[in-house]
């Protein structure tokens, strides 16, 4: 069949292609060095832990036993399956790339055969994602026979779980053809499970509950190979899988359902989406065609940075704006202050518990955010030749870029301290002196402080872009490899130690002022003291890494650094 | 030959093309015009196979699309604007898989002869990703020409090619109808038209405005004015605007 040979030579020839140019890559020493970062990664983090037992693959074996594992994967897998039929819009079809509709859709291939070669094609992605969760999992080291039954177990489920993407498709694409918009049949979905689960909760009151294990039979036929105790119980258990497997391929091919166009129109918005990931919007959710309302008004008398602040925001997610944070602000006061109200339900215990996860939020986005919120030079590289153009110096750029992260860090971090100044009420006054005027001291304090915190921590990899460009370019391979996780794990330790080494003047000059101060004016009063040459180390930080880096960015050979 | 009758492609209750009937006889190059959103790509992906029709009938080198796609997508070659390769086939390779597609029994001898017509042989054993834009619209010319097929479509075959690569693309098509392919070209570029054509069909709207050759178009809009470009008959077939 001439679509099965060339669906093999595609995959072959893209496979022995791309391992060799990420081997002819590695003479180039930042990729030397990412793919000796990665493979370490790899070796310390993932391997070593399953080296030699057999690790995470252990979990799954069959002396296990089909206990509450096997149920609580069927109800994860079932819940998956229903996401999978909420999910697809209104051009839901079968996924192609662009450069396949170009050479494919014109071909001498009949519709069939064109299912045929995404269904084979999905079948290779199964057995390759097989390998990669054997690996992981640690199953490539239970030796023998025990390797090729793990290998089976993930590959059944793979396959099951993306030719179910593809019977969703076509049947949502067969459902949108009859005219059902794609909110009526999200409503329809979502009643129908909302009434399933009603009936079945009155059932299950009448009856054992047990008896309604049923409704998961698909996804433990999915699953059930995992949790075979012997070779003729995994014979068994393999069966019924690889079954299912070849039931769906059936549906799928008896459905005649005319899927080129929203396959071309779903190939052009992948090609899009990667088009913006290689211009560096990794975040951009502004939306194809969407009119965005202005932040503010550019008035003639801001200054040029404001343009910056003005741009980026309105590439930012459509959900960063005033309203939604004041309506948030508003919903974390009113329910916190309500809960903490109700001691009849451990309301109080409910807040405590809201406003821990809220600050350990906190941390994580203080630590991860300047790696999501990229509308800022990183985000505008790819335009560094325009930009350049500005009659703008480099640092005032730069500055500008700077300040819509800054802005959106800071708004969510607010959200974050207001939770966390309501809510730290630790249970049974455990904590005597942490008094409500403490809670509120500290929190302001911090509120003053996180806008040059954010904007400093954001300093560090819009740096790292000026200096290391080509490093920086990574983040636009798409490419993947040990050697490009490897640049990443690089660049983000790199940011790191950055990070401390900048806040570490500010911590000890903040801890000194509380420890000096404290004696005299009481706390409260000795963290608004320390708060002063926080913000004093924080803007002369800032103020010295953009008049350091503003004629680095004037001095940016885009042509030497930039191009691939 | 290309044949269409009674073409309509309707996307819910919008009929992106309405009743479209036209003939390209083999050695014509027939020129498709109109503006934005005429309806003129999704004309031409109609009359590739590449999505399905509403109601009508295409016949490509005398064999019904709806009937027998494979035999009549076996006739034909379609040039998209924009140049849509694999990540990492090389040139060569992308040869191989078209010939493998089109099941072009020993393709290197033709393939080799394609890749020095197009200038690009120097560059056969490289990755899209190190090929310039004109570059990569050559391989896609070169692939689409493996098979040696008589029917073609173009769509915006000149979009990011410098003006040696325009002149190129101009002599290549003239040479293919000369060589007695029929084919269809999509452009607004009314200038490559007017060199490169021997019909046009004016579309607006989804609908046939005007048709047959270049100087029976001309006479139609010229109202027995002398030397009136094509520019011209254009604005007054669509009446200046896109609605």
């Amino acid at each position: 069949m001439p679509v099965l040979r060339a669906l093999v030579y595609l995959r072959l020839t893209t496979l022995r292609n791309r391992v060799a140019s990420q081997l002819r890559r590695l003479r180039q020493p930042k990729y030397l060095f990412g793919a000796i970062a990665g493979a370490a990664y790899f070796w310390f983090f993932v391997f070593r832990h399953t080296a030699g037992r057999g690790g995470a693959a252990k979990a799954f074996d069959g002396a296990a036993g089909a206990g509450p594992v096997e149920v609580i994967g069927a109800v994860v897998l079932t819940c998956f399956i229903v996401l999978i039929w909420l999910m697809p819009g209104d051009d839901a079809g079968l996924t192609f790339s662009e450069a396949e509709v170009a050479f494919l859709f014109p071909a001498p291939f009949a519709r069939r055969q064109l299912i045929h070669y995404k269904l084979l094609d999905g079948l290779i992605t199964s057995f390759m994602g097989a390998v990669f969760f054997l690996l992981i999992t640690g199953g490539w080291n239970t030796g023998g026979l025990s390797v090729l039954r793990r290998l089976g177990a993930w590959w059944s489920l793979n396959a099951n779980v993306t030719l179910h993407h593809t019977v969703a498709a076509l049947a949502i694409a067969r459902l949108v053809r009859l005219g059902l918009r794609v909110t009526l049949r999200r409503v329809l979905i979502i009643a129908g499970i909302v009434l399933g689960i009603a009936a079945l909760g009155v059932l299950a009151h009448d009856r054992d509950a047990a008896s309604l294990e049923w409704l998961l039979w698909p996804a433990k036929v999915a699953m059930r190979p995992f949790f075979a105790t012997g070779a003729g119980d995994y014979l068994l258990a393999l069966l019924p899988a690889a079954g299912l497997v070849a039931l769906q391929y059936f549906i799928i091919f008896r459905m005649e359902v005319p899927f080129e166009e929203a396959s071309i129109a779903l190939a052009q918005k992948r090609g899009e989406a990667i088009a913006r990931m290689r211009a560096g919007k990794f975040m951009s959710f502004a939306g194809r065609g969407r009119v965005r309302r202005a932040p503010f008004r550019l008035g003639d008398r801001l200054p040029v940075e404001a343009a910056f602040l003005w741009k980026n925001l309105m590439a930012a997610p459509s959900y960063c704006n005033r309203k939604v944070f004041l309506g948030a602000a508003v919903v974390i006061y009113a329910s916190l202050t309500w809960l903490k109200s109700r001691t009849d339900f451990e309301g109080p215990i409910f807040a405590f518990t809201v406003a821990v996860i809220s600050v350990t939020l906190l941390a994580y986005m203080l630590l991860f955010g300047p790696q999501l919120a990229r509308n800022d030079l990183r985000g505008d590289l790819a335009h560094a030749d325009m930009l350049k153009a500005y009659p703008v110096p480099g640092w005032r750029i730069l500055l500008g870029s700077l300040l819509a992260p800054t802005v959106i860090m800071t708004a969510i971090s607010w959200l974050f301290l207001l939770a966390a100044v309501l809510g730290f009420v630790p249970p049974g006054g455990k904590i005597p002196w942490l008094t409500p005027q403490l809670r509120i001291t500290v929190g302001i304090a911090l509120a003053v402080i996180m806008p040059f915190l954010c904007a400093v921590q954001l300093l560090v990899p819009n740096a790292a872009t000026l200096l290391f460009p080509a490093w920086a370019q990574t983040s636009r391979n798409l490419s993947g490899g040990m050697d490009v996780l490897g640049q990443r794990l690089i660049l983000f330790g790199g940011q790191m130690l950055c990070l401390i080494v900048a806040l570490l003047p500010s911590v000890l000059l903040a801890g000194g002022t509380i420890f000096l101060t404290q004696w005299l004016v009481g706390l409260p009063t000795a963290i608004v003291l320390a708060a002063v040459p926080v913000l004093g180390v924080f803007t002369l930080q800032l103020c010295l890494g953009v008049w350091w880096l503003g004629p680095r960015f004037d001095k940016l050979d885009i042509s030497a650094e930039l191009r691939p | 030959m290309i044949e269409v009758s009674g073409l309509c492609k309707r996307y819910g209750n919008f009929p992106a093309v309405n009743d479209l009937s036209f003939v390209v006889q083999p050695g014509e190059v027939m020129g498709l015009v109109g503006p934005n959103g005429a309806g003129k790509t999704t004309t031409l992906r109609c009359a590739t196979g590449i999505i399905p029709a509403t109601a009508g009938t295409l016949r490509v080198a005398g064999i019904d699309l709806a009937a027998d796609p494979v035999a009549a997508k076996r006739q034909l070659a379609f040039f998209p604007d924009e140049p849509r390769l694999f990540e990492h086939l090389t040139v060569r390779q992308h040869l191989a898989f078209a010939a493998k597609i089109y099941q072009v029994p020993q393709h290197e001898t033709r393939a080799e002869a394609l890749l020095a017509e197009m200038e690009i042989a120097d560059k056969a054993d490289q990755l899209p990703g190190e090929l310039s834009r004109g570059m990569k619209q050559k391989l896609v010319i070169a692939c689409g020409l493996l098979h040696a097929p008589k029917v073609m479509y173009f769509d915006e075959p000149l979009t990011g090619l410098d003006p040696l690569g325009i002149r190129r693309m101009k002599d290549t098509i003239r040479r293919l109808g000369r060589e007695g392919a029929a084919i269809i070209l999509s452009s607004h570029l009314l200038s490559l038209l007017e060199e490169v054509c021997t019909h046009v069909l004016i579309m607006k709207q989804g609908q046939r405005i005007a048709g047959g050759t270049l100087p029976e178009v001309v006479a139609q809009f010229s109202q027995g004015e002398a030397d009136v470009s094509l520019e011209e008959v254009f604005i007054r077939a669509t009446g200046g605007s896109e609605t």
